[in-house]
C-alpha cells in the first residue's frame, strides 16, 4: 500500500516465496546444463544459453497459466501474490539467453550485431528460413517494457487501465516466442519430445485463457433480476459467512462485494483500486476488507484504505427485506461512508 | 532500412535514459506526491520504465508545474476502473481467440518445416566459425 514507494514491499512470505523461486531456478539451469552435456558436446556458452532460453519460456508458461486457473481454484492465490516477482524474473532469464544468443551467433561478424539479428533469415526462402530471431527480440522489447512498468509507481501512474492493458501484451509476446522457438531450437531439435512439449505448452496456454475467459464471460451475463424499485437481490443473511462476502452483479458488469462483519453487512467496490483483484474473494482481516491478491485492505464502512494509506474504492448502499439483502446498484464516490446495514440483533447477528 | 531503425531506436534509448536520471531525481515527486518519500531503491527502480517512457513522462512533468493542475494522478481515478476492468477481461477473451488459430497455424508450419528437409544454413552453432573464416 502506498503511503511511499518502496523497492520492494518485502514481507517474511515474500521472502520465502522469492527465495523458494531462486533456489528452483538455480537448480533447473544445473540440471538442465548438466544433463544436456552428457549427451552433447556443445560449448557451456551454448548450453547457458539454452538454459535460460527454456527456463524463460517455463517460467513464462507458468506465470500465464496462474490467473485462469486462480478462476478456478482458490488454490493457485498464493502464487498470485509475487506473480510480478515471477515476471520480472522470467525477464531476467529471458534477456540473459538473448545477450548470450547475440554475443554467439551475432558478436564476431562485420555487421552490427542488431542489424545482423534483424537481417538474420534472408534470404527468405521458406517456412524453415523463417527470421526467428527478430520474433525473439520483438518479444523481448514487450517483456522489458512489462518488466520496466510493473513497480506500483506505473501502476498508479499509468492508472490500472492503462497498465493493465499494456501488460497483457504478454499475450502477443507469447504467441512471439511460441514462434520463436518453433522456427527457431525446434527445427533443429533431434529429440521429437521437444517438438511435443512446445505444442503441448502452446495449447495448454491458449485453452486454459479461453476456458477462464468463457467462465467469466458467463458469470459477467448472470446479472442478478432487479427488483421494482432499481434495488438488486444479493442473497439470504443466512447464507453469509461471518467476515467474508458474496459478489453481486451489478449491470454493466460491475460487481458489488457485500460483507458480512461485526458490525452488520457492507458493500464496496468488487475490484481493488491496486490492481483489479477481487474483493469479494477476500475477507475480513483485522477489521479490513483484504484483497486476495496483495493484501490491500479497505474499511468496510467507507471503502478506504486505514490511514496513512490512500486507496480508495466505491461503496454501495445496502437495504435488508426480512431476511433477504438488497444493493443498489448506483456506486457512491470512492471513499464515501455508508452505514452498515444491521440486522434485528447487534452486530449482524439475525 | 535497419540501420535507420538500430540508429532512431538508440537516439530515444539515449535520450530516455539521460532523462530517467533527472525523472527518478526530481520528476517523480512533481507528478506524484507520493513519490517525495521514494526510497533510492524505487528510484532505482524507475529508471528503466522513464527511459522507456520519457515523451509521456516529460509531458506530465511540465504539466504539473501548471497552476492549475490538479495534483492527482491516473490512479487516483477509481471511478473508472471497474467498468474499464470488466471490459479489458472481455478484450483479453477475444485477444485469445484472434491469437489461438495464429499459435496453431504457427505450430502447423514449422512442424511441417521440421519434418521436410533440414538446410545446412540453420546449423547455427557452426555460424560463428563461418563468420571468422569469411572474414
Amino acid at each position: 500500500m502506498s503511503v511511499s514507494y518502496q523497492a520492494v514491499q518485502w514481507n517474511p512470505a515474500k521472502k520465502s516465496y522469492d527465495r523458494r523461486l531462486a533456489i528452483a531456478v538455480a537448480l533447473y539451469l544445473v540440471a538442465f546444463v548438466a544433463s544436456a552435456s552428457m549427451f552433447t558436446a556443445l560449448s557451456p556458452l551454448i548450453l547457458a544459453m539454452r538454459a535460460f532460453g527454456t527456463g524463460a519460456m517455463a517460467l513464462l508458461v507458468l506465470i500465464l497459466s496462474i490467473g485462469p486457473l486462480a478462476r478456478f481454484t482458490p488454490r493457485m492465490a498464493p502464487l498470485l501474490y509475487n506473480r510480478r516477482h515471477l515476471g520480472v524474473t522470467m525477464f531476467l532469464m529471458a534477456l540473459v539467453h538473448a545477450l548470450l544468443a547475440t554475443v554467439w551467433y551475432h558478436g564476431f561478424g562485420v555487421l552490427d550485431p542488431l542489424a545482423s539479428i534483424l537481417s538474420s533469415g534472408v534470404p527468405f526462402t521458406g517456412a524453415a528460413q523463417l527470421p526467428f530471431q527478430p520474433l525473439g527480440l520483438a518479444a523481448l522489447v514487450i517483456l522489458f517494457a512489462m518488466a520496466a512498468t510493473s513497480h506500483d509507481f506505473w501502476l498508479r501512474n499509468l492508472s490500472p487501465l492503462v497498465w493493465k492493458a499494456l501488460h497483457l501484451g504478454v499475450y502477443l509476446a507469447f504467441t512471439l516466442l511460441v514462434a520463436h522457438v518453433a522456427f527457431g531450437a525446434l527445427q533443429d531439435a533431434v529429440w521429437p519430445g521437444y517438438a511435443w512439449i512446445t505444442v503441448a505448452a502452446a495449447a495448454w496456454v491458449v485453452g486454459i485463457h479461453i476456458a477462464a475467459g468463457v467462465k467469466e464471460r458467463r458469470a459477467d451475463l448472470r446479472v442478478r433480476a432487479l427488483s421494482a424499485d432499481g434495488w438488486i437481490k444479493v442473497g439470504e443473511i443466512d447464507e453469509f459467512e461471518e467476515g467474508r462476502a458474496r459478489a453481486a452483479k451489478v449491470g454493466a458488469g460491475r460487481t458489488v462485494a457485500v460483507f458480512r462483519h461485526a458490525d452488520g453487512f457492507s458493500a464496496l467496490s468488487g475490484v481493488c483500486a491496486h490492481q483489479g483483484g477481487p474483493l469479494a474473494e477476500g475477507r475480513i482481516v483485522d477489521g479490513c476488507v483484504t484483497c486476495p491478491w496483495h493484501g490491500y485492505q479497505y474499511l468496510a464502512a467507507n471503502g478506504q484504505s486505514p490511514p496513512p494509506f490512500t486507496e480508495r474504492v466505491p461503496t454501495y448502499e445496502l437495504r435488508l427485506e426480512g431476511r433477504t439483502l438488497f444493493v443498489h446498484p448506483q456506486a457512491k464516490p470512492p471513499g464515501t461512508p455508508v452505514p452498515p446495514c444491521r440486522t434485528v440483533g447487534a452486530g449482524g447477528q439475525p | 532500412m535497419v540501420e535507420f531503425l538500430i540508429e532512431s531506436a538508440r537516439g530515444y534509448a539515449l535520450a530516455g535514459a539521460v532523462f530517467a536520471l533527472l525523472f527518478a531525481w526530481r520528476g517523480a515527486a512533481a507528478i506524484d506526491p507520493v513519490a517525495r518519500h521514494a526510497t533510492w531503491g524505487a528510484r532505482a527502480l524507475m529508471l528503466p520504465g522513464a527511459a522507456l517512457l520519457w515523451p509521456l513522462l516529460a509531458l506530465r512533468w511540465w504539466r504539473a508545474g501548471d497552476p492549475c493542475h490538479d495534483g492527482r494522478v491516473p490512479g487516483d481515478r477509481t471511478e473508472r476502473w471497474q467498468p474499464s476492468s470488466e471490459r479489458l477481461r472481455r478484450g483479453a477473451l477475444v485477444a485469445w481467440i484472434v491469437l489461438a488459430p495464429l499459435i496453431a497455424a504457427v505450430l502447423v508450419a514449422a512442424l511441417r518445416a521440421r519434418a521436410g528437409e533440414a538446410p545446412p544454413s540453420r546449423d547455427a552453432e557452426r555460424l560463428p566459425a563461418a563468420r571468422a573464416g569469411a572474414r
